[in-house]
């Protein structure tokens, strides 16, 4: 009986890998969503951080892994998921151990990430679940952007008062919600900084920010809390989205769209 | 002996460091308007007492008494007042001005630097340059003055708090002979002002010349006290110094003079 | 002489107050203009002066103490005491929870600094020791620092070592103002008075002391009020170096070495340098703002590097 079992799954194992590592968060995320049972035996630490991860009670379950072949090689994978801009070294040891590498771009916007799903979904040999994710995806997509005439103006903030200007995904996720972004138009490109004062100064009508991002307090996030920003209230609309939602593109970024649909005056 | 005559005392005074003990039991009483010389060789605590004397070291037994009174229940205010204190090798860390390294003397009457001296303080410090012959390195910083200079400058600062009681530990120490004998005046000068001048020396002659009385220590004892024909007696200082020595006498004072080990 | 910097410090306070991306912002409106003025350029103007000037006295009362040009509180170790101290109340969320435990672990770091460094370099005993001290407190500091930052769960936390190795005033609101400026104040208050005796220590600590000065009771005294005003300072800023090493270097010549004579126009010479430098990096056109402590730190190094030569010069010369 058990044997009849073991034959009758070699020959999907010739082609379907039944180990697999993904290598960064983003990743990760997919992965999660994609992969058959048991067929996920690693992700990058960073998954299991609830304020980056969506998925990270799932990923809990799985060894995290570092960017380092040696945590990566005790897990024996037969299929390493990783970025196409990791650390070259990386990607030769692995290749030297002979572990088979797929390399996927890093998406910067949903229409990206659902051509990474596409190309991971077909590695993983579950085609069925990508194309479901996809549609799903862009039923939610025309279901949440705004038709109608802009809304005004928005900017993003994240740690260090980092922003996302034009070619960045929360640019393209504000204008789906039906904003201008106040960053794009001050010439900022996908990720630049914004000084409060020119916050202030852009008057815009809507920040976007993670309300919780300072919950366990550091330099770079102690500005959700500067009195300056309550100077806002009243004219300004102040939505929270937690950062996770946003760190990656991919099916979670519609939750920042309903977020921000919540925010509409 | 009574003690509450004189200027400053002490009364069985021990004072050990560690396991040591610099001094055993000293008993004097220093008069105002005298110089005394303390002398002896080297390690016998006479930079201790002097230490003690100034309220600088706390004794292990006995008391230092300032008029009478114990010096460890006066204030440091009056201390100050009523000690001026040169050590041995004075050297100040800043280049100061002369006029300013001598004002810092006048701190215990309420100087203060930071302001413009009141009069009295301002004569003071005139008074203790003229005193040192210093009146033309006044306005010079210390670092640019000769040794010698340096010395007299140091010495003009003690001078200017014109306290009762006036303390040098060996203040003409590699000295040039004519910088050493003006101290030396100066030192007289400061007994004649009614001051209680106690100078630790190292040079036998100088103190036979210009001190009133001498006290030998050693071993951490008064070795001997009195008048200089009394302290510098063959006898008394061949004991101290563990060496012989052969005694001239020039213009009636005696001048011991170190000769064989 | 003091005049002049005080009219220094005001003109440059103003300039902190009217320098910013959005230069004049009653343009956009008195309700956006007050905020951008109140809630953005005032507790950083604010900040750079009383930072500014306590660190430029602190520097000028350790080097009278210690009677060494090169003691600063960045060089020798408190600042960065302090900001160890502030960091593990900052990122345990201690001083989320206790607003005044941030300043007041700083001081804690601070004050705990200094008396080691009193302790271990006692009667002005030489150059060489101090620094080795200092080098050795940065050292010890910078590496627990980061040991806390690595312990945070706060992802950004671990990139902020720079950020409290060379501090920083943006973003500084009104609530940092009124948790360390009070301690920065008192701190200032109970050393400005120490003048005198820090003249009488030129000459030594025993001379000082026949002098009338209780050594005891006045390293106690500098060791509370440097500590409430590098530790406060710090708390908020980080390390804000050389501050202290600058200041007193340019006034000493002036006021003819007198330690005590230093200190008030160090304390004014720290704010402008400060208020200046924070002016400077808003304006230089870098990607990112360069950080103050950086800043400081670039312009002050130059200062530590010649007087260290003049140091040894003088050792030499002895």
């Amino acid at each position: 009986m058990c044997l009849v079992l073991l034959l009758a799954a070699l020959p999907a194992a010739a082609q379907t890998p039944q180990r697999v590592v993904t290598l960064n968060l983003c990743l990760d995320q997919m992965a999660l969503r994609l992969a058959a049972p048991g067929q996920l035996v690693g992700v990058s630490y960073l998954s299991q951080d609830p304020n980056l991860s969506v998925l990270a009670d799932r990923a809990a379950a799985l060894a995290p892994v570092r960017d380092s072949v040696e945590t990566i090689l005790v897990l024996r994978p037969d299929l390493v998921i990783l970025g196409a801009d990791s650390h070259a070294p990386l990607k030769r040891l692995l290749r030297g151990a002979g572990v088979r590498l797929l390399e996927l771009p890093w998406a910067t916007s949903i229409g990206e990430a659902e051509t990474v799903i596409e190309q991971m979904a077909t590695a993983l040999g579950r085609e069925d679940v990508g194309r479901r994710l996809i549609a799903g995806m862009q039923m939610e997509r025309r279901r949440l952007t705004w038709t109608a005439a802009p809304l005004g103006t928005a900017v993003y903030l994240e740690a260090n008062r980092g922003t996302s200007g034009k070619g960045s995904l929360m640019d393209e996720l504000l204008r789906l919600s039906g904003y201008r972004n106040l960053a794009a138009e001050l010439g900022i490109g996908s990720f630049g900084r914004l000084s409060l004062e020119t916050v202030l100064a852009g008057q815009p009508d809507l920040v976007v920010l993670d309300g919780t991002a300072n919950d366990n307090p550091a330099r770079a996030t102690e500005f959700v809390g500067h009195h300056a920003l309550l100077a806002l209230a009243g004219k300004t609309k102040l939505a929270s989205v937690p950062t996770r939602f946003s760190i990656c593109a991919g099916p979670d970024n519609f939750e920042v769209m309903r977020l921000l649909a919540e925010a509409r005056p | 002996m009574s003690t509450t005559g004189s200027a400053i005392s002490v009364r069985g005074l021990v004072s050990r460091r560690g396991h040591a003990v610099v001094l055993d039991g000293i008993d004097l009483a220093f008069e105002a308007g005298q110089v005394t010389a303390i002398v002896g060789p080297n390690g016998a605590g006479k930079t201790t007492l002097l230490r003690h004397l100034a309220g600088l070291d706390a004794p292990s037994a006995g008391e230092v008494e300032l008029r009478g009174q114990p010096l460890a229940s006066l204030g440091a205010a009056i201390r100050a007042w009523s000690i001026a204190y040169l050590p041995q090798a004075a050297s100040a860390y800043w280049p100061l001005r002369a006029r300013d390294l001598v004002a810092l003397g006048r701190l215990p009457h309420g100087a203060d630097l930071s302001r413009p001296l009141k009069a009295q303080d301002a004569q003071a410090v005139q008074r203790a340059l003229e005193r040192v012959d210093g009146m033309r390195l006044s306005e010079r910083p210390v670092d640019t003055l000769s040794q010698g200079e340096r010395a007299r400058v140091m010495m003009a600062r003690a001078l200017s708090t014109e306290a009762a009681v006036f303390l040098a530990d060996e203040p003409v120490a590699s000295l040039d002979p004519a910088y050493a004998l003006e101290t030396m005046t100066i030192l007289r000068a400061e007994a004649a002002r009614n001051a209680c001048v106690i100078v630790v020396l190292h040079d036998l002659g100088l103190a036979a010349r210009f001190a009133d009385r001498i006290v030998v220590l050693a071993n951490s004892k008064v070795a001997a006290d009195g008048p200089p024909s009394v302290a510098l007696a063959a006898g008394v200082i061949e004991a101290a110094y563990g060496v012989t020595f052969r005694h001239l006498t020039v213009d009636g004072i005696p001048q011991p003079v170190a000769w064989e080990r | 002489m003091n005049r002049w910097l005080l009219l220094l410090v005001a003109a440059l306070f103003l300039l902190s107050l009217a320098v910013g991306p959005a230069w004049w912002p009653w343009r956009l409106g008195t309700e956006v203009g007050w905020a951008i003025v109140w809630e953005l350029r005032l507790p950083r103007a604010t900040l750079g002066l009383l930072i500014g000037g306590v660190l430029g006295l602190s520097g000028a009362v350790l080097q009278g103490w210690l009677r060494n040009p090169l003691a600063e509180p960045g060089v020798i170790g408190v600042s960065a005491c302090a900001g160890f101290a502030a960091v593990c109340a900052f990122y345990s969320g201690l001083a989320a929870a206790f607003a005044l435990a941030l300043p007041l672990a700083g001081i804690a770091g601070a004050a705990i600094a200094v008396a080691l460094l009193m302790g271990a370099v006692r009667s002005g005993t030489g150059t060489v020791s101090l620094l080795l001290m200092g080098v050795a407190i940065n050292a010890i500091a910078a590496a627990l620092i980061s040991l806390v930052l690595a312990l945070s769960p706060n992802p950004f936390a671990y990139q902020e070592i720079s950020l409290w190795l060379a501090g920083s005033i943006v973003d500084r609101d009104l609530r940092h103002l009124a948790i360390a400026a009070p301690f920065m104040v008192v701190g200032a208050v109970i050393v400005l008075g120490v003048g005198r005796w820090l003249d009488a220590l030129s000459l030594g600590e025993d001379t000082a002391r026949s002098l009338g000065a209780d050594t005891k009771s006045l390293g106690l005294r500098l060791t509370l009020g440097v500590g409430l005003m590098v530790g406060a300072a710090t708390s908020v800023a980080g390390v804000i170096g050389f501050v202290g090493l600058i200041a007193p270097h340019l006034i000493r010549a002036r006021v003819g070495f007198r330690p005590g004579a230093t200190l008030v126009p160090s304390m004014l010479v720290g704010a402008a340098l400060v208020l200046g430098a924070d002016i400077a990096v808003r304006l230089l056109p870098t990607a990112s703002e360069l950080q103050l402590g950086v800043f400081t730190s670039l312009v002050g190094a130059p200062f530590l590097v010649r007087a260290v030569r003049k140091a040894h010069a003088a050792w030499l010369a002895t």
